[in-house]
């Protein structure tokens, strides 16, 4: 019965289809055709590797990746090592890892298929794949400067200094950044007050003394008074 | 902001997004940065990205 009626009600859906959208799906399928055989895309693949491993271990590891990006009929180009870095927040309770990007070129339709690899590889934390423009040429940054620099009180200040003193060319006299309390760089009035302490410390023991001495006076005053 | 001769922000300028993200690790309003619709857009999926990849932490 249920399959008889799903019989009957198969024939409207197609008829559906193609009344709506009967050109669309050929442009699609062409289009599909196209990409297939010749469009390759740019992509940027970063990973990082576990830091558990040796150095040796490390390398293979890369050139397994590398063998996966080529087992999907990519070109690689540039690549970058950037080594042990420290990562921004714990990822599977670890502190560090390995990073490595691969600049490639790619068909589309391989792209899920890496990933789904990439995803179960045991030895890689993280990855992101990207795609570049075209004209895209690989940039050198500043890698330097350490993830985490709220561990250090002084680099926190001085940023949250630079962070006040900074405004865009194109912020003029229209618009000024809403004055907000915690751009205000906090440890630096801390940093003044301590040297204003440090200056007197022998007078405290003076002052002991003669407290002691004004003490004993007064307990000796007060003694003679109550009686 | 971008890449010269594309119209491509990179998450791997640790730099740049650091310079668009609040002292609370937030990605700057557009009042702050004064930046263009289309570039604030690119740069906020840059900071997310950088954010994947621990190259940005994303509490403070």
């Amino acid at each position: 019965m249920h399959d008889g009626s799903s019989l009957c009600y198969s024939p409207p859906v197609p008829i559906l289809n193609s009344r709506i959208m009967p050109t669309k799906t050929d442009t699609t399928v062409d289009h599909d055709a196209e990409t297939s055989e010749s469009e390759v895309i740019r992509y940027e693949l970063m990973v990082i590797v576990t830091p558990d491993v040796t150095q040796a271990d490390y390398e293979k590891h890369v050139e397994e990746i590398k063998k996966l990006l080529g087992a999907h009929n990519s070109k690689i180009g540039h690549t970058e090592d950037w080594g042990k870095r420290d990562l921004a927040y714990s990822i599977k309770k670890k502190e560090h890892g390995y990073y490595y990007v691969f600049d490639f070129e790619m068909d589309p339709s391989e792209v899920p298929e890496l990933n789904k690899q990439l995803r179960i590889t045991p030895f890689v934390l993280r990855y992101l794949i990207v795609k570049l423009p075209e004209n895209y040429t690989p940039q050198k940054y500043d890698l330097e400067t350490p993830v985490r620099p709220e561990y250090k009180p002084e680099a926190m200040a001085t940023e949250g200094a630079k962070r006040q003193n900074y405004s865009r060319p194109g912020s003029g006299a229209t618009h000024k950044p809403r004055p907000v309390a915690h751009t205000k760089p906090m440890p630096l009035p801390a940093k003044e007050t301590v040297p204003k302490v440090e200056p007197p410390p022998a007078k405290p023991k003076e002052d002991l003394s003669k407290l002691d001495e004004k003490l004993e006076e007064l307990l000796s005053g007060g003694d003679d008074l109550n009686l | 902001m971008c890449v010269p001769g594309t119209n491509y922000v990179d998450y791997k300028n640790l730099p740049l997004m650091r310079q668009y993200v609040s002292i609370n690790k937030r990605i700057k309003p557009r009042y702050y940065t004064r930046a263009p619709l289309v570039l604030q857009k690119r740069l906020a999926r840059a900071i997310k990205n950088a954010r994947h990849m621990a190259l940005v932490p994303f509490v403070k």
